[in-house]
């Protein structure tokens, strides 16, 4: 197995490039194996055919001018002319003589001998007998002792490749071009299918890959993905629609025990109970929202003004405001401020936002409430603020800034943050100038 | 004042019962739809509390036929659904109010009351709140039974905060109603005429609180009794 990080393309070219390799090793060791097993038939004939050559010039050159009429090739040729005495007419080369030893005087044809040379190399040679008007004398060629069989079948080898290699180099190239053009071509979609994966998140989770444009291998497995999305989906939907069935049931025992609990009295720890059983119902219904927002998508038609929602919220709050010492106000504009988004979760946002103010201003003081064009919503309170440190957290759902006070449910900012985002939206924590925390709700406009 | 409770959870029912009675109302229970229409046949209620879950027919459809036969009684709803939905849908269909559940009680009774305090309905012609009465029918407001005199815009001002008391009654609602067309509200004048307001119940001793919502509009509430 090659490492899972290789490319396509590389593994592609890096195949191509050893197939090139093979092809041009294995053609050579073949040309040259071929050619060296023909080397001795065809060192025959070479030396039958000096042979010819020779032995043409003998005869016209019949006047004992041995040295005159060798052919051009001669210096590939130990050639030795002999009398019928044996003694030398011609060596060429001078050493040739030393090397090639008499024959018998009734020895003929072309039978390979073996030369007696010191090196004791395997040397082919051929002898012959001619009548001359001088008498008869002994021809007897051979091949050059620097005539180098091996070397010679190599050099057709090395032939080849200079020969081959420009062919081979240009279509070797080609088709990794071809192969590395088609990888692209083919695998393009990908790109798309990759950015269609990763929209895909729990509250997008309806979202799935597309098939088409894509190379057959490919859509088993885009298609077996979109199935496990599938199965994934309606997991996250059993999920949701639990949460919220949860919710619901809970409600209605929820009011059983607020309204008996409100029957018993005042006294003792009376209060205190229904305090906590109001959070309680407060907890039960953020629960649901949280259900209900991970699905939340806005239409693009949308449109809701942000001052009325605001009004709408400050006037439903007013009453638990004034009832708690404490003041609400819109301040700013009166004019609408449209923006594009869901009025309903809007209205929950502001209103979450809201209630976190009153619940964290100091008594006595005054949370505001300012709307503007930008458009966003400035929500500043007079309690102790939200340290820096803290700001990115007070978003996480179950956080709270102080656990044993067992105020609130922790899913109030995270709920406004959920429904920000869906609108593409910010929610932004800061210091109010003079003090306070200020929530600043940014949205996109109409 | 006679109150008719349509809720199928006999728990619920009996604790809201009981909470009712104490303050005030006559209650009638009804834990299923089917026994509605013999009810309202024979009692006219002052105002209904329906809750829209109910499981043998949809609370809805109730609602729905009650005002297509012109009964104008007010019905707040309950609900175990906050969802914007039977929220809409519910109002849409006639409903005057509704509370989500777990409500507090101490909100139902308010929330009645103003349904209560609507022209036409049992409350809605002597209007009163802690040791205010308001007479809309001969417009005579009293304190502690002594007459307080008004101006009529001062009235008719009053007459609103005390028909939702205990809930925010809009800047644009009160201009609405004191101003005609031939008259603009000035940028001022309801500030003017609330402060007027003011300085009177408090001079009279007056048990109830006109507070400011600034941007939004004003609220009247009962002073709590002191201990």
């Amino acid at each position: 197995m090659r490492p899972a990080a290789t490319s396509l393309q590389g593994r592609l070219g890096w195949r191509l490039g050893l197939l090139f390799l093979v092809v041009l090793a294995v053609g050579s060791i073949i040309l040259f194996f071929s050619y060296r097993s023909d080397e001795d038939e065809l060192a025959v004939e070479r030396l039958l055919q000096f042979m010819a050559d020779v032995t043409a010039g003998l005869e016209t050159g019949a006047d004992g001018q041995w040295d005159a009429k060798l052919p051009p090739e001669h210096e590939a040729f130990d050639l030795v002319i002999r009398d019928a005495s044996g003694a030398v007419l011609l060596s060429s080369p001078p050493s040739a003589a030393a090397r090639l030893g008499p024959v018998a005087a009734d020895a003929s044809g072309d039978n390979p001998q073996d030369g007696t040379g010191a090196q004791h190399r395997t040397m082919l040679g051929v002898f012959a007998r001619f009548e001359t008007a001088a008498g008869p004398v002994l021809v007897h060629v051979a091949e050059a002792e620097s005539a180098n069989p091996a070397r010679e079948a190599g050099s057709i080898a090395l032939e080849f490749v200079d020969e081959v290699v420009p062919i081979l180099v240009p279509m070797v190239i080609a088709a990794l071009v071809i192969g590395i053009f088609t990888i692209r071509d083919s695998l393009g979609p990908l790109a798309t299918v990759a950015r269609e994966a990763a929209a895909i998140t729990p509250s997008e989770s309806h979202r799935r890959l597309t098939q088409e444009g894509l190379p057959r291998e490919l859509q088993p497995l885009v298609s077996a993905v979109n199935g496990a999305l599938d199965r994934l989906d309606e997991g996250f939907r059993r999920q949701r629609e639990f949460t919220a069935d949860a919710a619901h049931e809970l409600r209605t025992p929820l009011a059983v025990l607020a309204a008996n609990l409100e029957n018993l009295g005042d006294g003792g720890a009376m209060a205190t109970l229904r305090e906590d059983v109001a959070r309680m119902g407060r907890l039960v219904g953020q629960l649901l929202s949280v259900a209900q927002l991970e699905v939340l998508a806005v239409a693009p038609d949308e449109i809701a003004d942000l001052h009325a929602l605001t009004v709408e919220v400050a006037e439903s709050l007013a009453p638990l405001a004034v009832q708690q010492g404490k003041e609400i106000a819109v301040i700013g504009t009166d004019a609408r401020v449209l923006v594009r988004g869901n009025a309903e979760t809007l209205r929950q946002a502001i209103r979450n936002l809201a209630e976190n103010a009153v619940q964290h201003t100091t008594l006595g003081t005054s949370v505001e409430i300012e709307v503007t064009a930008e458009p966003a919503i400035y929500v500043r309170d007079h309690g102790p603020g939200v340290p820096p440190a803290l700001r990115d957290r007070v978003t996480r759902r179950f956080w709270r800034a102080d656990r044993s006070k067992g105020e609130g449910s922790g899913l109030g900012l995270a709920i406004v943050k959920r429904i920000a985002d869906a609108h593409r939206g910010r929610l932004e924590i800061d210091d109010a100038p003079g003090g306070g925390a200020r929530f600043i709700l940014r949205l996109p406009p109409a | 004042m006679r109150l008719l409770l349509i809720e199928d959870n006999a728990r619920l029912a009996s604790a809201v019962v009981l909470h009712l009675k104490s303050a005030g109302f006559t209650v009638d229970h009804i834990g299923l739809a089917a026994d509605v229409p013999v009810a309202l046949a024979a009692v006219r209620y002052d105002v209904i509390m329906l809750d829209l879950g109910l499981p043998d027919g949809d609370g809805m459809r109730l609602l729905e036929g009650m005002r297509s036969r012109g009964d104008g009684t007010p019905i707040l709803i309950l609900t175990a659904r906050d969802g914007l939905e039977d929220r809409i849908k519910g109002l849409n269909a006639g409903a005057d109010d509704y509370v989500l559940k777990p409500f507090a009680m101490g909100e139902v009774v308010a929330r009645l009351k103003a349904l209560l305090r609507r022209p036409g309905a049992a409350l809605g012609r002597r209007l009163k709140s802690g040791n205010v009465e308001l007479d809309t029918v001969n417009q005579a407001v009293e304190v502690s039974g002594r007459p307080l005199i008004l101006r009529r815009r001062e009235l008719a001002l009053l007459e609103l905060l005390l028909r939702r008391t205990g809930r925010v009654v809009g800047k644009n609602a009160i201009e609405e109603s004191l101003y005609g067309f031939d008259e603009p509200a000035t940028a001022n004048s309801v500030e003017t005429q609330m402060s007027r307001l003011r300085k009177k119940l408090e001079a009279a001793d007056a048990a109830v609180s006109i507070h400011t919502v600034r941007g939004v509009g004003y609220l009247l509430t009962e002073d709590k009794p002191m201990k």
